[in-house]
């Protein structure tokens, strides 16, 4: 049975049935996933997927039930087990669905580039893998040579009135290799989202990680102690990704972030401004709604250092008494969610920041950050690659390292912001970034 | 799980938030390929997790602890909740008082159970065939070379009885089996499935394993562990000198091209002149695999298992992880002091 269809028979029977207020999730995605490996195509898939949630509500609390199988005689299923589940809940708060008469605002989402249609994927991957091998003979192996591309649609519609739909188009080519000289082997990635021209050009992207991996290599020691840490942009949003929970209204009532009684206090030094942006023009999370049928709108959670906001849903709104801000997740799930998550530019070059460190370490990967991070003390200890800074400027590679503090102290120990905003795929962006002292151990 | 909560809350003052969370699941799957395999099976799992928040002035700090195995709700059965929810409480209450952990290289001993999910990173990730059959493993062409310190014997085995990472019948429909992969530090197998074992020029071993019919499976653990050895606890304990007692391990990752490794650890103490002392906050260990195993130079009789969800290229499975206590020479220690 096609989707539409099925929401409407779902719709009507829950109405049939005289539920007050119920609400019907829909998604769908294709993906198509394409890998190179020894010069061959290894594996070329399509997925179609789709998923079905249907909330009800019954006092205060909204039950669901999710399914991926959209068969008629499934419905008073559906709707029994969302009813059941309902009922089943005691929260002290209410939960609320959005049915207000709202705009929704104009919002231009990242897209491939209208010359990625035309491109030959296998022969883009192989070129890519070829070139890599060809490029340097201490490249050791070509771990992983992929594509993905996909499209994605949500819709979200309700019993009060809201009915909302949205789709974006993406693409996605990553290489990892690894290089050995003198029996120390290490490894490096690049990837590229096909929104620019010279994204369709394999040579340059096996050139960039070809450099990022070589420089890697003959790597030094240095004792454990103090020294100033300046992070790589991409490496310090992947950092922000780690965080960005403090930042949220559930992670304060579950007493997983400390900021919830900070609000317009100084939690990070002068000139740091973080934004939740989902309005971002050609950003990677950018859409015009939220989870929850809101519409977006863009929140400075942090403003010169002050913090301004914390990040909501409807029922986190309610309960803290502030306006939504557009961070629900949806079909009666507790959470909040991000969209283009970054801290604004300051006015340094990269050389600039690397001129006034001196003497130092450039942070450029962490490791294990699933693992060595608890949001509820702030305490973080992460394996990390990085390099050198001597004379203020970038010197030998070191062997595999530590770097270990707090997140509240981090905020605070930002010294200097760069001017090079850059995203990571998963939404999070950051400038080059110089931290006071921190401790560092190196193997 | 009410009731639980209320233990851990109850046991100290200083608990301000306690979480129950139990999930359980049924799995049915059916294989049918042009091999003639016909292969159906269903799997009850479940698992029961506490989470421990304990708050004084301005510290707070978390500890939790978990059980699962192939069961239903009578994974309960015949457990002391009580007992089990009163030591979640004390850990996260012990937290508040930990010191920063130093850095440095020192020796450290690594506890049972959970401790095993550094073998699990640190080698045997670099076992399964799907990193293996493409050189992208440290451990490929090392069959029958020493490879570990002899101390060491480990096996995958999905065959264990309730076991939270046993399964009956591999994703591609081969028998599961026990499998020895070090014996007395020399590697003696790979876990293989179909495709890499055709790659390899080898027979796959009942180890094909992914989250769910859209994810394509490939070669992964189930239970694995580290033998017991002959030392106790105590006299591992009682011959360092100095070094961390790594009690309880939180996750980690491995780049199984280099085997460089990083690992949190969630609740450690100092060992000075062969005794526990203070408590420590923060530590991180990182070095290679291949070093780790060479430098294993004790091995404890108190094997027990612990329960893990792993990642990877065919999706997110339940495994198990376990060890005796071991003793592992000259790690690289990362703490904030």
């Amino acid at each position: 049975m096609q989707a539409q269809e099925f929401i409407e028979k779902l719709y009507q029977a829950s109405q049939a049935q005289g539920i007050n207020q119920f609400q019907i999730d829909y998604s769908q995605s294709e993906n198509l996933s394409l890998k190179v490996m020894d010069g061959k195509i290894e594996k070329r898939s399509f997925k179609n997927t789709q998923h079905l949630s249907f909330s009800i509500k019954e006092g205060q609390n909204i039950g669901s039930f999710d399914c991926g199988e959209l068969e008629e005689k499934n419905i008073p299923l559906i709707i029994k087990e969302a009813k059941e589940n309902a009922l089943l809940m005691n929260n002290e708060e209410e939960n609320f669905f959005f049915g207000e008469k709202r705009e929704y605002p104009a919002v231009k989402r990242n897209t491939p580039i209208k010359e990625y249609e035309t491109l030959d994927k296998e022969k883009f991957l192989l070129d890519l893998e070829k070139t890599a091998y060809t490029l340097d003979k201490r490249v050791k192996k070509v771990i992983s040579c992929y594509l993905n591309e996909g499209t994605y649609q949500n819709s979200i519609r309700n019993s009060l009135d809201l009915n909302v739909s949205e789709g974006s188009k993406w693409a996605f080519a990553g290489i990892y290799l690894s290089v050995e000289e003198n029996g120390v082997i290490k490894t490096a990635s690049e990837y590229v989202k096909f929104d620019k021209k010279e994204d369709l050009n394999p040579e340059l992207m096996a050139q960039k990680v070809v450099e990022k991996a070589v420089k890697k290599l003959n790597p030094i020691s240095i004792p454990s102690g103090k020294y100033k840490i300046v992070f790589e942009n991409e490496c310090y949003a992947d950092f922000l990704d780690i965080m960005k929970n403090l930042f949220s209204a559930t992670a304060v009532e579950e007493k997983h972030s400390k900021f919830g009684d900070k609000l317009k206090q100084k939690v990070a030094a002068d000139g740091v401004t973080l934004v939740d942006n989902p309005l971002l023009d050609n950003g990677y999370r950018t859409s015009a709604f939220d989870g929850e049928g809101y519409p977006n709108q863009i929140n400075v959670i942090i403003k010169n250092g002050v913090l301004q906001t914390l990040l909501h849903n409807l029922r986190t709104a309610h309960k803290f008494g502030v306006t939504p801000t557009g961070n629900g997740i949806g079909g009666g799930a507790r959470g909040v969610s991000y969209s283009n998550f970054y801290l604004e530019n300051g006015n340094l070059s990269k050389d600039e920041i690397l001129q006034q460190t001196k003497e130092g370490v450039y942070i450029t990967d962490l490791t294990g950050t699933h693992a060595g991070y608890s949001s509820v003390s702030g305490d973080f200890s992460f394996g990390a690659e990085g390099f050198l800074i001597k004379d203020g400027k970038i010197d030998k590679a070191l062997n595999q390292l530590t770097i270990s503090g707090n997140v509240y102290e981090l905020w605070q120990d930002i010294e200097l912001i760069g001017n090079d905003l850059k995203f990571t795929p998963d939404g999070c962006g950051s400038p080059t970034i110089a931290i006071k002292p921190m401790q560092i151990s190196c193997n | 799980m009410l009731k639980i909560s209320e233990y851990a809350l109850n046991a100290s003052p200083l608990v301000c938030k306690a979480d129950s969370n139990y999930q359980e699941t049924t799995r049915h799957t059916l294989l049918a390929n042009s091999l003639g395999v016909w292969a159906e099976d269903t799997i009850a799992r479940s698992r029961f997790h506490l989470a421990s928040i304990a708050q004084e002035d301005n510290i707070t700090e978390v500890a939790g602890d978990n059980f699962g195995g192939l069961y239903g709700l009578e994974l309960f059965d015949g457990r002391n909740l009580q007992e089990f929810a009163e030591n979640v409480a004390a850990d996260s209450v012990s937290k508040l008082s930990a010191e920063l952990c130093p850095s440095g290289k020192m020796d450290v001993v690594i506890g049972n159970g959970f401790g095993g999910v550094i073998f699990h990173e640190a080698c045997g990730h670099g076992l399964e065939a799907e990193g293996v059959a493409k050189d992208a493993s440290v451990f490929a062409e090392k069959l029958g070379q020493q490879i570990a310190s002899p101390l060491v014997t480990a096996y995958d085995d999905a065959t264990i009885d309730h076991a939270w990472g046993s399964i009956k019948v591999d994703d591609e429909g081969i028998k599961t089996q026990r499998k020895l992969l070090i014996e007395n530090g020399i590697l003696k197998n790979y876990m293989v499935d179909r495709l890499n074992g055709r790659r390899m020029g080898v027979e796959p071993n009942g180890c094909s394993r992914r989250q769910n019919y859209t994810f394509a499976p490939t070669s992964r653990m189930s239970n694995t562990f580290i033998a017991n050895g002959k030392s106790t606890h105590d006299e591992i304990i009682a011959n360092t000198e100095k070094g961390i007692y790594a009690i309880k391990m939180g996750g980690g990752s491995v780049k199984m091209s280099t085997g460089e490794f990083n690992f949190s650890v969630d609740r450690a103490y100092l060992i000075e002149n062969g005794k526990i002392t203070k408590q420590v906050k923060g530590a991180k260990l990182i070095g290679s695999g291949q070093e780790v195993l060479q430098n294993i130079d004790m091995v404890g009789n108190n094997m027990s298992l612990a329960c893990g969800m792993c990642g990877a290229s065919s999706g997110k499975i339940p495994t198990t992880v376990g060890q005796p206590t071991i003793r592992v020479k000259n790690i690289t220690v990362g703490g904030q002091k």
